[in-house]
């Protein structure tokens, strides 16, 4: 007889467990059952309100960790052929990832619109994470192979694509995946701080305000599915690009 | 005509080379020969100018083409055999007409990672002599290679120098006479101590 996948199991046991303390609290508004907040996801899915909320979560989010994606793999390739790149960007880097999130969306606040602001934290969240991979992935590129490039006069776009790309991915491929939850995480945040309309953040504030669990609950849950779904585009993505950068010597 | 002049290095209390003089003519193939830890591959490293001299200096080098057989053979290991020879700027025909002299012509869409060491001896090898450099060093070319291959690489060799300078760095005499090697160095008989 076939089993049934591992993953599957997991999350059915984790789902009984959520089901049986909601069971035992026996107060929907205190904790929603998993049926009860698939149902509310259900119904927020039928009206227009959260098309438009979660495309313009995802937009700006996606927005602001593409944005850290350019700035720090630029960063990181400065950085690594520069010393003093490297030494003027290391106090930054190091102060963003020791400030808490909160007082950034206070201070941006006071900069940037309401908008345009969990772009911002996305972005300020990961990129020290972009910047750090990017920059190990080159310090660990190849001597041996760098060399015979040199002796060879293989022409820098070839080097990056023969001996550097194969070096950055792995570590760029993690970093993406660590920063695609602090994006989540940190944007949505930033939204319940700066209630932008028709946003994610928004509506999850709305529902603390109106003791509304259920749809706090589904919309935390369509948080969670959103954020799976962009690792995983992201990561093909850049196994995609990576694929096309380092197989073929054109 | 390169000419190595006086040539010292150390590294750290370690004086490896001391006073090196070398004469590698153009289109013949000069063997540099000695015990190990002698300073042979640390003499050809700064020839390529991968390490730099303490003392002497180096004439006739200045914006020469290199290539070289490296002790490793230092391939992309993701990369086809053909893709590898294609890194150097050579095109596709080029690069399967020096695959097939070497033996590899029905490997070259084969990742480097897959081949036997033998073929990526001789894969390092093609990449040396199809990159059309004036000055070429081929560090122990023939390890790893069977008896058939250590002929067919150095035929390969003798008929592809045209008018480089070749420095072949070899313990075995047998092998330096396979590839017309005129002069040989000795780094043993020099005054390097």
């Amino acid at each position: 007889m076939k089993r049934p996948p591992t993953g599957l199991m997991v999350a059915a046991f984790w789902l009984a467990v959520w089901q049986l303390v909601s069971m035992a609290i026996g107060q929907e508004i205190l904790m929603v059952s998993p049926v009860s907040t698939f149902l509310t996801l259900l119904r927020l899915m039928g009206t227009a309100g959260f098309y438009l909320s979660v495309g313009n979560t995802f937009g700006r989010i996606l927005l602001g960790f593409l944005l850290a994606l350019a700035l720090g793999a630029a960063l990181g390739t400065a950085s690594h052929f520069s010393r003093g790149v490297r030494l003027l960007l290391a106090p930054p880097m190091t102060a963003i990832k020791a400030t808490p999130i909160a007082s950034f969306v206070i201070l941006a606040l006071v900069w940037i619109s309401s908008k345009n602001l969990s772009v911002f934290i996305s972005f300020l969240m990961a990129l020290p994470l972009i910047y750090e991979s990017a920059l190990a992935g080159l310090d660990g590129a190849d001597r041996k192979l760098l060399e015979m490039a040199q002796v060879f006069g293989v022409p820098p776009g070839r080097r990056a694509r023969a001996i550097y790309a194969p070096a950055a991915t792995p570590y760029l491929l993690s970093a993406c995946r660590s920063a695609m939850g602090i994006c989540w995480k940190a944007g949505v945040a930033a939204e319940v701080i700066a209630q932008p309309a028709l946003s994610i953040g928004d509506a999850l504030y709305r529902a603390k305000l109106f003791l509304a669990t259920d749809e706090l609950f589904a919309w935390t849950a369509a948080v969670v599915l959103l954020s799976l779904l962009f690792e995983k585009l992201a990561v093909k993505s850049i196994g995609w690009a990576e694929k096309r950068l380092s197989g073929v010597a054109k | 005509m390169i000419r190595l002049i006086g040539i010292s290095k150390s590294f750290g209390e370690k004086r490896v080379l001391s006073g090196v003089n070398l004469e590698l003519p153009a289109g013949r193939v000069t063997a540099l020969t000695g015990k190990s830890g002698s300073g042979k591959t640390t003499l050809s490293r700064i020839l390529l100018g991968l390490e730099k001299p303490d003392g002497g200096r180096i004439e006739g080098v200045s914006g020469l083409k290199t290539a070289a057989v490296f002790q490793e053979d230092r391939l992309i290991e993701g990369w086809s055999a053909l893709d590898n020879l294609r890194l150097i700027g050579i095109s596709k025909e080029e690069a399967a007409r020096h695959l097939a002299a070497l033996g590899l012509g029905g490997d070259w869409d084969e990742r480097a990672q897959k081949l036997s060491g033998g073929m990526r001896r001789r894969l390092a090898l093609a990449r040396a002599m199809a990159a059309g450099a004036e000055l070429i060093v081929l560090d122990e070319p023939m390890t790893g290679l069977d008896e058939g291959n250590r002929r067919l690489a150095a035929d390969y060799v003798r008929a592809r120098r045209g008018s480089a300078a070749v420095l072949v760095i070899s313990h075995d005499p047998e092998d330096l006479a396979l590839l017309d090697a005129g002069n040989v160095f000795s780094l043993d008989d020099c005054e390097n101590s």
